[in-house]
């Protein structure tokens, strides 16, 4: 199960303890998952307004959270107003549940919420992300929460926020590709390689938060709900299950996603996004998997099948 | 060399109508008048100056002539395809497309009208992006062909506009603007800044793009010498009125009003 | 009207200047003048020096304001009175039936001499190749080196800057000319071409009106004199007494009118007039 000799990897049965028993369990002296319940109907609310307006950013009033600003403080309001204690929570940094932020969010949820953790990414309900989409496909009874940093996708070529608001107002959206037409004038190509701006529904430009462009396509007609937070920018918006998004691009420079030669050194895995790891100072490096589950199930199944067939 | 062959007549200056009207537009900066009660009509193909000193309410007339500034009281009203448009009665998002279609601004100051980071084709293309143009290697010729047509070298395409000359920001202003074909040009002072030798040939340009594309339009300038080489007629302003109107060469020539007089005359001496 | 072939009439044409900027004083310089010139005719405008000669060409022209009578021009049916005509209408007089050769060649400074005489064909329509074959066809009969014909004329010499000037107006052939000193900074050699050319617009049927210095080249060119000495006014200010009219009039014209003294700067007053069509 662990993705590096010496750290384990927690699974459900040794974090879950809080949830059993029916109560809502969680640290005395708080409310359920730390947000009071007037907060958490504010962000509801909002929330509806985002899933019935797919991809347009609603304005909430955004509080103060125990992280600073860019660790997901929007995620987690997010995930804070819509967990429940039968909620199995999964969180994940850059594809990876051991990385300090993810343990962080998990262990703040456990203790405020009393709520299951995993890191499976098939037996969560609900999934906070930062930066990644999970490999394995998600279901219709999952969330996905994105953390987002900056939610407008004009913002760095059109700084002027209420100049913003019109564009989308009207969906007046040709400077978004003179952006686009930057990439491929200076590259050759379109050189956005994150936070790759999307049509959602054919209406709204959105910005699917920094994940690579290579998990853009998995939002299209996505079945699980996916919600996006932005806790300093006070925005959230939604994409609601089944629906259409596109990634921006030219009729005669179509959107591609990245493609490599390399597999995991881990699992093995050609179609898995991977990171580039520094093993040495002297130039080696290594490609694993980004995703620590995905990788964690390949390597687990290879091991179960080389078992099953000696 | 009959003169037949070139189609003169009468219906030629008679019969058109007005590409832009404006009645009685005044604007306020709070109590401070900035114009007042001006009424114009621009006609087909024709350059109209607005001449005056700073502080004459020319610039804010220029404004709210090209839809930048919503005029206190007063319309104006721009003429397309036979129909009248009230171009501050319309809905924004109307308006938006309107001014992006029919109507350029070249600002005195590049850095209003360009997008400095944004490199050249990039200006060129954005008004044919935001009109729908989805094709970059279209979007590319487009804006190689503009840059030759204002005399840009077009190997200079990927350059960001802050490696460009005051001249040459100019020059991708125009062709930013006029990349739509708009039939409305609004200049405010466009050579104000460059220096002579660049004054004249960006002059001539102009001149040129006008009669080849028929534009209309109305340039906002103290400097004289610019209104002689480009006007065909010329508004004189004062304390934000318009005091005296006509023939630019006759204005300039054979001045009536005393303030006329004084502009004119103390522009030749100095 | 009496119609007797007439293409350009003025009808008591009176002219004043009011200069506000010195006190308001008030010049006049031209009373009840008429006059009219028929097809192919050619009138010559004399008079002592300053007697405002110049400012009746340029009044025809629109350049210069009347205050009362009417200046009419006819362009094959079409009657236009260029003191109220709008400035859209007198442009267009200018594009069509009026040419005027100034005493001074105003251009915009980098612009070839081909481009110059194209110009006026150009404000018409007509295609750049054919307007450029044209100009060059006039270039070659006024004797302009070729190798000048890619060079901005300020910087040429008197006698080829006027006939320049003189072949941007003849390219347009229009039926009205206006001619104020024609041939003055020409040599004899050139002069004789020019009075030929202006001949020949004649037996086209061109109505001339010129101011021309020499006697001689008058009688030449010209089968009419009118003196604008008798409409000139004596006593011209009306409320500082006595003033020399001739003195204003070309205190006018010289500063006020043709900047190209003194400051020959590029964007300076030389810019000058390059708009007459």
């Amino acid at each position: 199960m662990s993705r590096t000799p010496g750290l384990t990897v927690p699974n459900r049965s040794t974090e879950g303890g809080y949830a059993r028993g029916g109560a809502l369990k969680g640290l005395p002296g708080y409310n359920f998952a730390f947000l009071d319940e007037v907060t958490k109907r504010m962000i509801r609310r909002t929330l509806l307004k985002a899933v019935a307006i797919p991809g347009h950013q609603i304005p909430f009033a955004s509080r103060e959270m125990p992280l600073p600003y860019g660790w997901g403080t929007g995620g987690i309001q997010i995930t804070a107003s819509i967990i429940g204690p039968d909620d199995v929570l999964k969180v994940i940094d850059q594809g990876a549940d051991d990385t300090t932020n993810a343990v962080s969010i998990r262990s703040f949820f456990r203790k405020t919420a009393g709520v299951a953790t995993t890191t499976r990414t098939g037996e969560a309900t609900v999934i906070q992300t930062r930066h990644r989409i999970p490999e394995q496909p998600l279901r219709e009874d999952q969330i996905l929460v994105y953390q987002v940093p900056i939610p407008e996708p004009l913002r760095f070529i059109e700084p002027r926020e209420e100049e913003c608001g019109k564009v989308h107002a009207w969906a007046d959206y040709g400077i978004m590709y003179v952006k686009l037409y930057e990439d491929v004038a200076r590259t050759g190509r379109i050189a956005t390689t994150f936070d790759y701006p999307v049509v959602v529904n054919g209406r709204y430009v959105m910005s699917p938060s920094p994940i690579p462009k290579f998990d853009t396509p998995k939002m299209h007609r996505m079945p699980a709900l996916q919600l996006f937070g932005a806790g300093r920018e006070k925005r959230i918006y939604a994409v609601p299950p089944y629906t259409d998004v596109k990634p921006l691009d030219f009729e005669d420079v179509p959107f591609e996603i990245e493609r490599w030669s390399r597999c995991c050194a881990l699992c093995g895995a050609t179609e898995h996004y991977l990171d580039e790891i520094v093993t040495d100072d002297v130039g080696g490096r290594r490609f694993v998997c980004s995703d620590s589950d995905a990788c964690a199930q390949r390597r687990a199944k290879a091991a179960r099948d080389l078992s099953g067939n000696s | 060399m009959a003169f037949s062959s070139e189609s003169s007549n009468q219906a030629e200056w008679a019969a058109k109508e007005p590409v832009l009207r404006a009645v009685r537009l005044s604007h306020f900066y709070g109590q401070r008048v900035g114009c007042a009660g001006v009424s114009l009509d621009l006609w087909p193909g024709e350059v109209l100056g607005i001449v005056g000193e700073s502080g004459s309410g020319k610039s804010t007339l220029l404004r709210c002539l090209s839809g930048w500034q919503e005029p206190s009281q007063g319309r104006v009203q721009i003429r397309r395809e036979g129909e009248v448009l009230d171009l501050y009665a319309l809905e924004e998002s109307v308006r938006r497309r309107l001014l992006r279609t029919q109507i350029g601004v070249v600002f005195q100051r590049a850095e209003e009208g360009v997008r400095m980071r944004v490199s050249a084709g990039g200006n060129i293309g954005e008004r044919l992006m935001a009109e729908g143009m989805r094709h970059y290697g279209r979007l590319r010729e487009s804006a190689r062909r503009w840059m030759e047509r204002v005399e840009l070298d077009p190997a200079r395409l990927d350059d960001l506009p802050c490696t460009y000359s005051g001249g040459m920001l100019q020059r991708l202003q125009i062709a930013k603007n006029l990349v739509t074909e708009p039939r409305l040009l609004f200049l405010d002072e466009p050579t104000t800044g460059l220096d002579v030798s660049v004054q004249a040939r960006l002059l001539d340009l102009l001149r040129r793009l006008v009669r080849e594309m028929n534009l209309s339009v109305v340039m906002v300038t103290h400097d004289l010498a610019v209104a002689r080489v480009l006007a065909h007629r010329l508004l004189v302003m004062m304390g934000g009125q318009v005091v005296e109107e006509g023939l630019m060469d006759r204005v300039l020539d054979d001045p009536q009003h005393p303030y006329t007089q004084l502009l004119v005359s103390s522009r030749l001496v100095a | 009207m009496n119609d007797n072939g007439w293409m350009l009439r003025l009808e008591s044409v009176s002219k004043s200047f009011t200069l506000h900027t010195q006190g308001g004083a008030r010049l006049c310089v031209l009373r009840n003048l008429s006059l009219a010139v028929r097809q192919g005719e050619s009138v010559a405008l004399t008079g002592p020096s300053g007697i405002g000669k110049s400012s009746i060409l340029r009044m025809i022209y629109g350049n210069y304001a009347v205050d009362r009578g009417r200046i009419l021009v006819r362009n094959r049916g079409v009657v236009v009175d260029v003191t109220t005509a709008s400035a859209a209408c007198v442009l267009w007089l200018r594009r069509w039936t009026l040419g005027y050769v100034s005493q001074f060649l105003r251009v915009i400074p980098r612009v070839p001499t081909r481009q110059i005489v194209m110009e006026p064909l150009l404000e018409r329509g007509v295609d750049p190749g054919r307007a450029r074959e044209r100009a060059e066809a006039v270039l070659i009969r006024l004797q302009i080196p070729k190798r000048l014909w890619d060079l901005s004329p300020t910087t040429f010499s008197g006698g080829e800057q006027q006939r320049v000037n003189i072949a941007r107006v003849l390219v347009g052939e229009y039926p009205v000319l206006l001619l104020d000193e024609p041939t003055a900074s020409l040599d004899p050699a050139n002069r004789e071409i020019v009075v030929e050319m202006i001949g020949r617009a004649r037996e086209r049927g061109t109505a001339l009106l010129g101011v021309y210095h020499d006697p001689e080249l008058r009688c030449r060119v010209a089968e009419r004199t009118v003196d604008v000495g008798a409409f000139a006014t004596s006593a011209n200010s009306e409320d500082e007494g006595v003033t020399d009219g001739s003195f204003h009039t070309e205190a006018l014209s010289d500063k006020a009118l043709d900047p190209g003294d003194g400051s020959r700067s590029v964007a300076g007053g030389s810019a000058g007039n390059a708009r007459l069509l």
